[in-house]
């Protein structure tokens, strides 16, 4: 922000105003100042990048050489790693978290994006209750789903198998992504549609040539939120499985925690593992998830 | 969605074959077609097991023996538990800690982003400050209890008597008191960045001949942050605490891989004892009547949520 304009005040009976006028003006130009600013900002990346770089430091220590008080590891080796993944078979977990999080994604995206559009374009009978019901269920605290879920899937039989955390998983995100795809069809103007339709397109004609083209950023950004909020997820993937055969990666480090003592630097491979995807999302797909984020919080 | 490939735009004739005949009828129950998928999968793995949670908390549900009716029993034995109310204290402590550090937090971060010139920089600091976010939550919370361990093998400990500041390592995660206040850091560590986007969008629509107004005016730095930047952003605070209060409340990723309720109870909250008593002490319908409770606040929150943000539609 620009100097402010300190003579607009004329006059000799606020001389004293004026002081102090200038000196908190002072700390606010200090508080504004690029040092503090980048200094506020070093911080907060420190406390990101710290434990990043602990954790990745860890993993490429021997379990057996974790207690050695050394910050960096005297012999450094891929060996957890290779235990990791080939000894304790985690690769597995990896394949299943690469499973689970693309079929629920494709799932998600093929009935959100038709279900957004009609909530979009349509009115219908109970068109704002259901619409409010799919804001509700995404609200609902899926803790509180933990116990029929683990029964109904243990009596249905998918209990430890990989459509079990699926279904699980397009339960969470479905609501949501609904959501976010009906703003996104909001910002399309509604009149190409229409002038579609007056061309001779039907309407589902008018949906697949005409919105749907011009909504694959909402798509990519509904595609890359839900893959990756699915990749990220805990509490179900622990309700629903119990082995390798359909653990996904974000329990499976958890696996490492045992009950008297823990395998810290097999537990740092594996954690490395885990967040090398979506570090690698991130970065490439930073603004979709911005845009996917905030459509999905602040539009109505 | 293929079955209206017959016949091409410009023509609203439908062949006769089986094909153009399904094509007539999903457009004329456009609607129909294009909700029923979605709002089927959602009655069915939704709507179903929130009816059973409830209609499981009025039984006596255990493993092995048959379903027994209780009225209200399990909602007067949980609200007469003296552990429950101390869980409930617990998940108030956490939600509305994580609730100010997150607010707070990004808050802070998305102004000082706001103030760097430089496009390239502040990407870099945006997406760097998303790792948090970004990675699996068990994940965040097992790096920070390496972190944290007590003894001298975690690193907190490591680096804080390197520098002299503690003899010995102190166990941050046997503590009961430090280790509620650790996992709620630790929550809002993985949080911030959902607040700072929405607070850097927020930031970037208020238009920028309003602070060129203030200036011409004289506002100091401060009396255009409280008349322009407060005011302007005061929707974005309301969802930003909401969503960030209620996601909190309900949290359970965070404590469970971290200290699993313990030491002793004193990190549970009302999610691990959701759990614990559904998963660990197969108490189905007493968990269930834990879990309507939780469920019965977040609808009354979540319905705040739903005003706010409706009210947008109508700016």
């Amino acid at each position: 922000m620009s100097n402010v304009d300190e003579t607009r005040t004329p006059g000799i009976d606020e001389s004293h105003e004026r002081v102090s006028y200038r000196s908190r003006q002072q700390f606010w130009d200090l508080i504004e100042s690029p040092y503090v600013v980048h200094a506020v900002l070093a911080f907060a990346m420190m406390t990101v990048l710290v434990p990043f770089g602990w954790e990745l430091i860890t993993s490429f220590k021997a379990n057996s050489a974790i207690y050695n008080l050394n910050y960096l590891p005297a012999n450094p080796t891929l060996q957890t790693y290779y235990n990791v993944l080939i000894g304790e078979g985690y690769w597995k977990a990896i394949l299943n978290s690469l499973l689970i999080s693309t079929s629920t994604t494709v799932i998600v995206l093929a009935l959100a994006t038709p279900a957004g559009y009609a909530f979009s374009r349509f009115r219908f009978r109970f068109d704002n209750l259901l619409f409010i019901g799919v804001i509700f269920s995404r609200l609902f605290p899926p803790i509180g789903l933990v116990v029929p879920y683990y029964q109904i899937m243990a009596r249905v039989g998918l209990l430890d198998d990989l459509l079990g955390v699926t279904i699980a998983q397009v339960y969470l995100w479905l609501p949501l992504m609904i959501y976010i795809m009906r703003n996104f069809f909001i910002s399309i103007p509604e009149e190409l549609d229409e002038s579609a339709r007056v061309d001779g397109c039907t309407r589902l004609q008018a949906f697949r040539k005409v919105a749907l083209p011009l909504a694959r950023p909402g798509i990519a950004a509904c595609g890359i939120l839900t893959f990756l909020y699915s990749w990220r997820e805990f509490l179900f993937s622990l309700i629903v499985t119990s082995t390798l055969d359909a653990m996904p990666i974000s329990v499976a480090v958890f696996k490492f925690v045992g009950d008297v003592s823990v395998s810290w630097a097999s537990m740092a491979a594996a954690s490395i593992l885990a967040i090398i995807p979506t570090v690698f999302i991130v970065v490439f797909f930073q603004r979709y998830i911005v845009t996917g984020l905030t459509s999905g919080a602040l539009k109505g | 969605m293929a079955t209206d490939t017959q016949t091409g735009p410009g023509t609203h004739g439908y062949s006769d074959g089986l094909r153009g005949r399904v094509a007539k009828a999903a457009n004329e129950h456009v609607v129909l077609t294009m909700m029923a998928p979605a709002l089927l999968v959602i009655l069915a793995i939704f709507i179903y097991p929130v009816t059973y949670m409830v209609y499981q908390s009025f039984f006596l549900a255990v493993p092995g023996v048959p379903l027994r009716f209780v009225g209200l029993d399990n909602y007067v034995e949980m609200l007469g538990s003296s552990s429950f109310w101390s869980y409930f204290g617990h998940t108030m402590f956490y939600s509305f800690g994580s609730l100010f550090l997150t607010v707070t937090g990004g808050l802070t971060i998305a102004l000082a982003i706001n103030h760097v010139q430089r496009e390239y920089l502040r990407n870099t600091y945006s997406t760097v400050l998303m790792f948090s976010w970004a990675i699996p939550l068990a994940v965040a919370a097992l790096i920070w209890n390496w972190i944290l361990q007590g003894g001298e093998f975690g690193l907190l400990n490591m680096v804080l008597t390197d520098l002299g500041v503690l003899d010995t390592g102190y166990a941050w995660l046997a503590d009961q008191t430090a280790a509620l206040v650790v996992v709620t850091m630790v929550d809002a560590w993985a949080r911030f960045p959902f607040a700072m986007i929405v607070f850097l969008a927020g930031l970037q629509s208020i238009p920028q001949h309003m602070y060129d107004a203030g200036d011409v005016d004289g506002a100091t730095t401060f009396q255009a942050f409280r008349n322009i930047t407060l005011p302007y952003l005061r929707p974005y605070f309301a969802i930003v605490g909401l969503i960030t209060w209620m996601f909190a409340f309900r949290a359970f990723a965070v404590i469970y891989p971290m200290t699993q309720g313990g030491p002793g109870t004193a990190t549970t909250t009302l999610s691990i004892y959701i759990y614990r008593q559904g998963m660990v002490n197969l108490q189905f319908g007493y968990a269930s009547a834990v879990a309507t409770f939780l469920v019965g606040i977040t609808v009354i929150v979540a319905a705040f949520y739903v005003t706010v943000v409706l009210e947008r539609i109508e700016e």
